[in-house]
């Protein structure tokens, strides 16, 4: 039946470098009316950069985009709106000191005599709500409204200057069941409609639910084209993953001992709502990897071991003893467990400080001589750290600012070694730094095992969990869902994703 | 229920804060009358510069900007006022060559925001220091006399049966204010580029040229403020309206304005001025010390702010 409809979109053989690294080559597919299209692909996969092409933030090299068969030109966002491209971003859409009508018609409010018209805003908001079927108080303020909510007012907005496609970003990233429940039965509402709708996302099971066609992309080419119902998630994720080669292991120095008390312990641990009764243990000199969805409460849990979150019930316990529910962070890293967090740029690291300044910061305390700081012996530490890490900078003195994200990440790992941590918490310590330093990176985090200390390592690229780990706990809403076990389980890329989807 | 509570709170704090100052002042100043209706128009009328100026920073602050030159603004533009009724004794003339003092000085700071990229905090430092270098060569420190009695009836000293011009302008500046402010896509494009400016420029808001506007109208009002000061002293001198900034920025807060941006009310900002109105008076009834009451002012207004910018914390 949908074979018989028209193209809404189609991209034709798009291709885009940037500088000398090509991100696309030859890209094409099409997208009917009344159809709900899954985009997916690993980071990296060239995803993000098409959807900025469709929408006229990068400009391709060559190739083409259709609109209902006609070929249009797109140079800006306002040219993408004008052919009926509607984007719903996950962030940067609303204005959460806003009401939703406010928002609504933001720079397009209905007029009388040049003041607002509220009552004809409200109106039409009322209507278009009850057309889509949304159940929102369009006098709420936006910023008083679940994630969920404020999801349905975005995708309102979008589809205020009526579209003919409809791009999703990942729209369920930050949703609950029931939230992304109604959210689906939304878009399928709209494609009965007739708008042709792509939805970006890392969930399998969405596109087997709700989408009709999965398009995977991989390295820059479609891997995959197919209709849902032809394919099941393994085949996706083999797509995605390729079967090419799996990653070299990085084994520990000596075999961890599973018969000795375990150094990490946490015991029905819970942060609701993101971390439920989690429980497990960490040996010395052990790696364990952390996979789950962005939202599946990794990065909260790593946060609740580490005292910045405070937890709703059970107990974390290092060497046999149960830590003080309200510790701070100040009191984990005096007693050995460190945390390396997401977001080197806002958490991690102080950009116009030096190497030196940012290596030292959680130490200085044991650098006074006679009340005044030992900068000589700063200076010589840290050159030994540096070494140690084979840190990429001119010396000590240069600022973090014009160092490289890898060489950065280094430095925020030598930070967390000044403070002789027995557990180091590493939440993505491998986001945008390049394949060398990735691997340098996994001999600094293996080294650090290997001095006797635990890892807890939550990574969102899952051949990074596959090369350093030596068991790997898939994270699912909160809960673990499963353990894999080197050397027992199959701990290969393909079966942790498997394992994550279903 | 509990968000309802929160929204309750937040936007009434200034009426409460407002209730306390007057009940406060009411008995303890009671015997000093503070209670007559001719006090009371007084704390109006010495006010209204504040009240007027507050119109105007609630643009800038809901933009998330500021504007620390309001002082020089007002000064200029009083000078200006006398020194055209001095020369040319020509009313209209002089409220629009005070007025276009305003925009220009508006405009200046507005484009080196949004042109050079540089935090409105640090611009209008130094263009209040600009500003008030001006005032002072214009009349090397003369004060100017203004001997036209209908320019100052008009604009400070005359009465409308009981009620003082200044009154009545103040209430005419919050009607407009209010709203361009509330009624008008302007005044929601402003609240839009200091609630989340990424999200208003990717709603197709021109957003450096919404902010420029906005400090336009903020030293408009300041330039208007001062012609009435003008009318009220029968005359200029540069340092008029010199340490009223605080005073303003203070009122915006008090009255519920976000200092962040994104969220205010111009009616807000006008109680806000009043309740600065009510301490300054009533602290000098009760006989303190000038030294006592900047202190007594500066307590109670750390108080009403802080009440005011208790925000969701939680979240």
């Amino acid at each position: 039946m949908l074979n018989n409809q028209p193209y809404a979109l189609e991209i034709v053989d798009v291709r885009k470098s940037f500088f000398q690294n090509p991100v696309l080559l030859g890209v094409s597919f099409g997208l009917r009316r009344g159809e709900i299209l899954g985009l997916l692909g690993a980071n990296g996969a060239g995803k993000s950069t098409l959807m900025k092409i469709v929408n006229g933030v990068y400009k391709m090299d060559s190739g083409s985009i259709r609109i209902n068969g006609q070929e249009v030109r797109i140079r800006d966002s306002a040219d993408a709106r004008g052919n009926g491209i509607a984007m719903v971003y996950q962030e940067f859409s609303l204005i959460p000191t806003m009401t939703v009508v406010q928002n609504l018609f933001l720079a397009r409010e209905h007029k009388k005599m040049g003041l607002i018209d509220e009552k004809k805003c409200r109106q039409e908001a009322l209507e278009i709500f009850e057309k889509l079927g949304i159940q929102i108080d369009p006098d709420a303020v936006v910023g008083d409204l679940s994630i969920g909510n404020q999801q349905l007012v975005e995708i309102a907005k979008a589809m205020m200057q009526d579209p003919s496609v409809l791009i999703l970003d990942e729209p369920t990233a930050s949703l609950t069941h029931a939230e992304i429940a109604l959210l689906f039965d939304f878009v399928d509402r709209l494609r009965k409609s007739g708008i042709a709708i792509i939805l970006i996302t890392h969930h399998m099971q969405e596109i087997m639910d709700v989408c009709d066609r999965a398009v995977i992309l991989r390295e820059g080419k479609v891997e995959m084209d197919a209709q849902v119902k032809d394919v099941t998630i393994r085949d996706m994720v083999e797509a995605m993953v390729g079967r090419s080669v799996s990653a070299e292991k990085l084994p520990p120095a000596q075999p961890i001992n599973y018969q000795e008390a375990p150094l990490l312990q946490v015991c029905g641990l819970s942060c609701l709502p993101k971390v439920q009764d989690v429980s497990f243990q960490v040996y010395p000199r052990e790696v364990v990897g952390i996979a789950g969805l962005l939202g599946s409460g990794r990065t909260e849990l790593l946060k609740t071991i580490y005292g910045l979150l405070h937890a709703d019930g059970g107990n974390v316990q290092l060497d046999g003893t149960i830590l003080p529910a309200r510790r701070d962070p100040a009191w984990s890293i005096d007693h050995g467990i460190c945390f390396v967090p997401e977001n080197r740029r806002t958490h991690g690291i102080v950009p116009i400080h030096s190497v030196c300044r940012n290596m030292l910061l959680s130490v200085w305390k044991h650098y006074r001589k006679g009340g005044l700081l030992d900068d000589r012996k700063a200076t010589a530490d840290t050159t030994d750290m540096i070494e140690k890490l084979a840190v990429r900078c001119t010396g000590p003195e240069q600022l973090l600012q014009n160092l490289s994200g890898g060489n950065q990440q280094k430095v925020v790992f030598g930070k967390s070694i000044f403070t002789n941590p027995r557990v180091l918490l590493l939440d993505d310590p491998t986001v945008g730094i390049d394949v060398d330093a990735k691997n340098q990176v996994a001999a600094v985090i293996r080294g650090i095992a290997d001095e006797g200390s635990a890892v807890v390592l939550v990574s969102s690229e899952i051949e990074y969990l596959e090369k350093v780990c030596d068991r790997v706990l898939i994270l699912r809403d909160g809960r673990i869902a499963k353990e894999l076990r080197s050397g027992v389980d199959d701990l290969s890329e393909t079966a942790i994703i498997d394992a994550m989807q279903s | 229920m509990q968000i309802l509570k929160k929204i309750n709170f937040r936007d009434y704090i200034v009426y409460i804060s407002f209730a306390v100052v007057f009940l406060a002042f009411s008995i303890l100043a009671y015997d000093k009358g503070f209670l007559k209706p001719s006090n009371l128009m007084n704390i109006l009328r010495q006010t209204s510069m504040i009240s007027v100026a507050a119109v105007g920073m609630t643009f800038a602050i809901s933009a998330g900007l500021i504007d620390l030159s309001t002082g020089g603004v007002t000064a200029m533009s009083a000078l200006t006022a006398a020194l055209v009724l001095k020369h040319m004794d020509n009313i209209f003339l002089a409220v629009i060559a005070a007025l276009a003092v305003g925009f220009i000085s508006g405009m200046l700071n507005g484009l080196v925001i949004a042109k050079v990229r540089i935090p409105a905090f640090l611009v209008t430092l130094g263009t209040s220091a600009i500003f008030t270098g001006i005032a002072r060569v214009m009349t090397n420190l003369e004060a100017v006399p203004i001997s036209n009695n209908t320019f100052n009836n008009i604009f400070g000293s005359g009465d409308l049966g009981p009620i003082s011009s200044l009154f009545i302008w103040t209430i005419v500046v919050t009607v407009m204010g209010h709203i361009l402010y509330k009624k008008t896509s302007f005044g929601r494009a402003v609240l839009a580029v200091g609630g989340n400016e990424p999200a208003a420029r990717y709603s197709g808001i021109k957003t450096q040229r919404i902010k420029m506007w906005a400090m336009v109208i903020c030293a408009l009002c300041a330039a208007f403020a001062g012609i009435l000061y003008a009318g009220r002293t029968h005359g200029a001198r540069y340092t008029l309206g010199e340490t009223d900034s605080m005073n303003i920025i203070a009122a915006v807060v008090i009255g519920g304005t976000s200092f962040s941006g994104g969220k205010g009310t111009i009616i807000g900002a006008i109680i806000g001025s009043w309740v600065i109105g009510m301490l300054n008076n009533g602290l000098l009834l009760m006989g303190l010390s000038v030294s006592e009451q900047m202190i007594a002012r500066g307590i109670v207004i750390i108080i009403a702010v802080s009440l005011s910018l208790r925000e969701a914390k939680n979240d």
